[in-house]
């Protein structure tokens, strides 16, 4: 096993010998065993430096060859003697191969308290400079081609008798490119015999190699995993040592390379099976799986050997808009009002309560949508009421907030504020909480309309307050959030955003979540108002956060229902419509309701974002569905409040 | 009041008043009180040679005070860290150091209430992540052509709540009824092929590559580094180490010294010297809080 980090691998091919530390590599002109006379460093690395050499031998010829030079880092005699007499062992077995792609074995001495081997120089170029050269794809029949050429060495390798020979440390830069344009394997992990096990923290992975390595399996199964990791990282361009190790199946190749075959994308990710089991069980097999793919792909077999870079642009790749076996839901009734409605419906005592443009607050029977009262305020309700045992409570254009009685629609009181209300009210213990046009927060009390504090912002209020045992938190057009203690209506604290806030917050694990029109969803310490995240949208979020286990979902005018992880703001999924999102979502037993400009009434399970049920009504749903015993309530501005099976 | 009683006390909201700080405006709130039970944390935090290796090569930071941020009742606040240089490379005290000077330089004049009130308020995991890459970033500079890195555990108290930023195998432990828990992820190879299933604890303990990480500061380019949020509900410590400590000290002993020290400085050196008794093979490092015992039961429930 070898325990060189990568970023002692990578000096080997990417430092240039100018940058090289002094004192470590052999002057130029410097002549080993009286006959092989440094030219130059080829490479140079913490354990082995290889240099290019001419052979003296050949007087009037210049005969080069490549030496690697490597440090035994054994302190023990007998483990020296050891590691020597196991090198010149695999020394001998190199010595012994014959094949195009693998250097030959020359000579291998110890000098200088180090030792030797000498190798055929390789002139070309390795396949990670290659690529650090280049800046396009590499079409894709090129790449098939060199892995077919790879196969072929290790199927070669791997069928040396009596035991197969592993190359164990296949990748990038082990591979050269020579100016014939064929491949070949150079630096076969021999170096590993002479590495001590190193103390102390080091910084680098090998990033090529299977798991199963890493427990000191070599087999021909980790070349064909190393094999797949190489051919990952020439289609994706994408350094595996750069990234979380074994994080492949995270990164499928036509997701970054979309001119990538689904075909060739299966080989590779065969390739790189975690499980030896799952992976061809042999370079031969891969190889067979490579040529259909040139049989019967529409490979054009000019392109292969073709050295031109392929600019081909990348596409974006769309989601399909069409989702495949999505059902509708069930209609069990809709009611049709005057005008649009725009507000979100609460249900309580069987009786949806449900706002109108046409002024009227709506109260229909919730098992079958029959009207059971109206109550008429003097301009449109875009707001939400809220229910406290028998009294509904409701703000309307007109700048009054409405107390109504919930079984006849009697008004109980009525107090007006100073400008139109489009937040909705919030109760607790008697006190209903609501935002005014008028730039006040007002605490009036449930029983009779009085109010108990009012405290000013710099905004208009069309956020409505989330309310807990002392605070209210809520946002306002002044484009800050606000704590507002419940008790004084004195301000905690008051937090910034770049644009107005009319997204309503909601509160969990010591958070309070909020949109505001600055693109942002934001998550801000309770006790504070610090801002612990904030998560980026493309456009406006007006939608309330709702919170569910962890998880936060929320829609923006982009048009994407997001779904974030409530500590970190990370996102886990996003689900995109064909308009904007401005309702707020409603998380019931694992499904996520929300209404779309696009006129649909979306179910998503929440785990995943993908679609349970979509329903469409025929007008823009800014509404929140409102979910009671496996009903969905929602109002759509096509004029009608609907109720949807869940 | 029950948000602000987690560092104080029961009923010990009818406190002396103390001038305003007024580091963020409050129109009409209350003037900020402070509690009868002082709010400063116990910290403790030392670093060890250890028994094997000639240089220290961790850094760390702890720094705390109080914030009037609330406008409301005064808040603990702290700013620890702890970095781990490289072993084996040229300037492994080079990297930690950077990093630990970086951070607290760019970190504190971002916090929301040392910026002034008018600022942009910026979230405290962009300007911890922020501090983290500019220190990523310093050490690149300082790295001319040697490799050099470290590791980065980077935590910000403010009240109840803590923050962390954190990128390689430096850990941050917390230590509630139920035990020790990790709450960073060690950004290496072994934890990697466990999180696999590939390595058992026990194999990964004596793996010969236990020490290979595959993200640290100072090396390529691009550096992701890991946030964390959590409210402190009834925790009891909060530990800042290096892999010197966690490396040879069970987890099990660690919870015995934490519940047994009379105090945060006398814990960490109890740990330190149990990390040398263990070999001592690696340079060690604890940065500790000990939070009031009462913090249990006054957590606010928001429901």
């Amino acid at each position: 096993m070898r325990v060189e980090t990568n970023v002692i691998q990578r000096g080997i091919t990417l430092s240039s010998p100018a940058a090289e530390p002094e004192g470590r590599s052999l002057p130029v002109g410097t002549v080993l065993q009286n006959r092989y006379e440094v030219i130059s460093v080829l490479g140079i690395g913490g354990m082995s430096t290889v240099y290019l050499a001419r052979d003296r031998r050949f007087a009037h010829a210049d005969k080069y060859c490549a030496v690697k030079e490597m440090l035994d880092q054994a302190r023990d005699p007998g483990t020296r003697r050891l590691n020597l007499s196991t090198f010149e062992r695999e020394a001998n077995i190199l010595a012994g191969l014959s094949h195009p792609a693998i250097p030959k074995i020359y000579d291998f001495f110890s000098e200088n308290q180090r030792v030797h081997l000498v190798m055929e120089y390789i002139h070309g170029k390795n396949l990670e400079n290659f690529l650090a050269e280049t800046n396009a794809f590499l079409p894709q029949e090129q790449i098939i081609d060199w892995a077919i050429q790879i196969c072929d060495v290790l199927i070669y390798l791997h069928n040396q008798q009596p035991n197969p020979i592993v190359f164990r440390d296949l990748k990038p830069a082990n591979v050269m490119l020579t100016a014939d344009h064929r491949l070949a394997l150079i630096d076969f992990g021999i170096a590993r015999i002479f590495q001590a096990g190193v103390k102390g923290t080091m910084i680098g992975t090998e990033g090529y190699s299977p798991p199963e390595q890493y427990k000191g399996l070599a087999t021909p199964a980790a070349d064909i995993y190393a094999l797949g990791a190489t051919l990952h990282h020439l289609v994706t361009r994408r350094d595996p040592r750069m990234e979380t190790p074994f994080t492949f199946h995270e990164r499928l190749p036509s997701s970054i390379n979309p001119a990538i075959s689904k075909e060739l994308e299966a080989c590779i990710m065969k390739a790189l099976a975690y499980a030896v089991e799952d992976r061809y069980s042999s370079a031969a097999e891969m190889k067979l799986a490579l040529l259909e793919l040139i049989q019967t792909g529409q490979l054009d077999p000019a392109a292969v050997l073709h050295f031109g870079l392929d600019t081909r642009a990348i596409e974006t790749v769309s989601p399909d808009a069409k989702p495949p076996g999505v059902h509708g839901t069930k209609l069990l009734w809709k009611f049709a009002c005057e005008e649009e409605v725009r507000s979100s419906p609460a249900v309580a005592e069987g009786t949806v309560l449900v706002g109108c443009y046409d002024h009227n607050l709506y109260a229909l029977d919730a098992q079958d949508g029959s009207f059971r009262w109206k109550f008429p305020t003097e301009a449109g309700i875009s707001a939400s009421p809220c229910v406290e045992r028998d009294m509904v409570f409701v703000g309307s254009e007109d700048g009054s907030l409405y107390a109504i009685h919930i079984h006849d629609g009697r008004s109980m009181w009525k107090f007006r504020t100073g400008g139109p209300i489009r937040s909705s009210p919030r109760s607790i213990r008697n006190l209903i909480v609501i935002g005014s046009d008028d730039y006040y927060l007002h605490a009036v009390d449930a029983r009779w309309g009085r109010q108990l504090w009012k405290c000013r912002m710099w905004g208009r209020i069309r956020s409505s307050a989330f309310l807990d045992d002392e605070m209210a938190y809520i946002g306002s057009d002044d484009g800050q959030v606000y704590a507002v203690d419940l008790e004084s209506g004195s301000i905690r604290w008051r937090t910034r955003t770049q644009n107005r806030v009319t997204s309503s917050p909601t509160c969990a694990d010591g958070l309070v979540f909020v949109g505001s029109t600055d693109y942002h969803v934001y998550a801000l310490d309770t006790q504070t108002g610090w801002a612990v995240w904030r998560y980026r949208t493309k456009h406006y979020v007006t939608s309330s956060p709702a919170y569910d286990k962890g998880r936060i979902y929320v829609g923006s005018v982009d048009g994407c229902l997001y779904c974030l992880e409530a500590k970190s703001g990370q996102l886990i999924w996003s689900y995109e419509t064909k308009g904007q999102i401005t309702s707020s979502p409603r998380l019931v037993e694992g499904l996520v309701f929300f209404g779309g400009i696009d006129g649909y009434v979306y179910a998503l399970e929440a785990k995943k974002g993908t679609l349970r049920w979509r329903f469409q009504t025929d007008g823009p749903v800014p509404s929140s569905p409102f979910v009671a015993e496996n009903v969905v309530y929602v109002g759509s501005m096509d004029h009608h409040v609907y109720a949807l099976e869940a | 009041m029950k948000l602000w009683r987690w560092f104080t006390e029961k009923g010990a909201t009818e406190a002396p008043l103390v001038p305003a700080p007024a580091l963020t405006s409050t129109e009409t709130g209350p003037p900020p009180q402070l509690a009868d039970h002082p709010i400063t944390l116990d910290v403790g935090a030392l670093s060890d040679v250890g028994r094997v290796r000639a240089r220290n090569e961790d850094r760390f930071l702890a720094l705390h005070t109080v914030t009037g941020s609330g406008g409301a009742n005064l808040l603990p606040l702290g700013l620890f860290a702890i970095a781990d240089g490289m072993g084996g490379h040229p300037d492994g005290d080079t990297a930690s150091e950077v990093a630990i000077r970086a951070i607290a330089a760019h970190a504190l004049p971002a916090l929301p209430s040392l910026s002034g009130a008018n600022s942009e308020n910026r979230p405290i995991q962009e300007i911890l992540t922020e501090a983290v890459l500019t220190a990523h970033q310093e050490i690149r500079r300082h790295a001319t052509d040697q490799d050099i890195g470290t590791t980065a555990t980077v935590a910000l108290l403010v009240g109840a709540a803590i923050y962390l930023a954190h990128v390689g195998d430096t850990r941050a432990y917390i230590l509630d009824a139920k035990g020790l828990h990790a709450i960073t992820r060690d950004h290496s190879l072994v934890s990697r092929l466990q999180e696999l299933g590939q390595l058992t604890a026990a194999e990964a303990q004596d793996h010969p590559q236990r020490n290979v990480l595959y993200r640290a500061l100072g090396q390529s380019e691009e550096l992701e580094v890991e946030t964390y949020y959590r409210r402190l509900v009834g925790v009891s410590h909060l530990l800042l180490c290096s892999d010197g400590l966690w490396g040879l000290v069970s987890e099990a002993d660690m919870t015995r010294i934490l519940r047994t020290a009379p105090g945060a400085q006398s814990a960490c050196e109890a740990l330190i010297a149990a990390a040398n008794a263990a070999g001592g093979e690696d340079n060690i490092t604890v940065v500790l809080l000990v939070l009031p015992t009462s913090a249990a039961s006054l957590e606010p429930s928001l429901d």
